[in-house]
């Protein structure tokens, strides 16, 4: 990976490569973002809907689990967006004097 | 950048670019983590999102990342008040 990402050795491949390292890289977020995901999701509804467990899952656990999960991709999707947003009005605004190189994630 | 090959030149800034989607992806992951730990603290999640939770949901990213620049400000003014 680290050999990968050195400049030089980036200058030297061929289109194909250069493609094929595009999906690499698109393909190892995505992964990524889907572990992340999945793992949020799991600690946060488990906290919220298993506070006594009993001898199987019931209903109400559930229901709760379901709900957890909707609300929480929600969560995501609304955080997304409102960040989003926030950072194409700070890039507006500030323009390039004092979010150009030290910005939250946009360089 | 090499300007003189614009193959490479797009190259890099097709990296550049999914870089800068992960960067994002992981901040709204951290922010959801914590707002919906602010936000959604009720004992058992609601069957609707309501207006409510959204609007703390929003405020909540908004309050971060004010909170983030203000820190990050102190402490520049803190560096150049001690060299």
């Amino acid at each position: 990976m680290d050999q990968l990402l050195d400049v030089e050795t980036l200058k030297k491949l061929s289109p194909e490569q250069q493609e094929q390292v595009i999906a690499g890289v698109k393909q190892q977020a995505a992964l990524a973002n889907a572990q992340n995901l999945v793992t949020d999701i799991s600690e946060k509804c488990t906290n919220k809907c298993i506070t006594s467990p009993g001898n199987a899952l019931s209903s109400n656990e559930k229901q709760c689990l379901q709900r957890c999960m909707d609300r929480f991709m929600e969560s995501w999707n609304l955080v997304s967006q409102t960040l989003q947003k926030r950072l194409q009005e700070e890039m507006n605004t500030a323009g390039m004097s004092q979010f150009g190189g030290s910005g939250p994630s946009f360089s | 950048m090499d300007s003189a090959d614009p193959q490479l030149a797009r190259f890099l800034q097709q990296l550049q670019a999914e870089t800068q989607r992960q960067k994002f992806t992981e901040q709204v992951h951290t922010l959801t983590g914590r707002c919906w730990d602010v936000c959604l603290s009720d004992y058992r999640p609601p069957s609707k999102m309501d207006g409510k939770t959204q609007t703390c949901l929003q405020n909540c990213v908004n309050r971060m990342i004010d909170a983030s620049n203000f820190m990050v400000e102190h402490l520049q003014k803190m560096n150049h008040g001690h060299p």
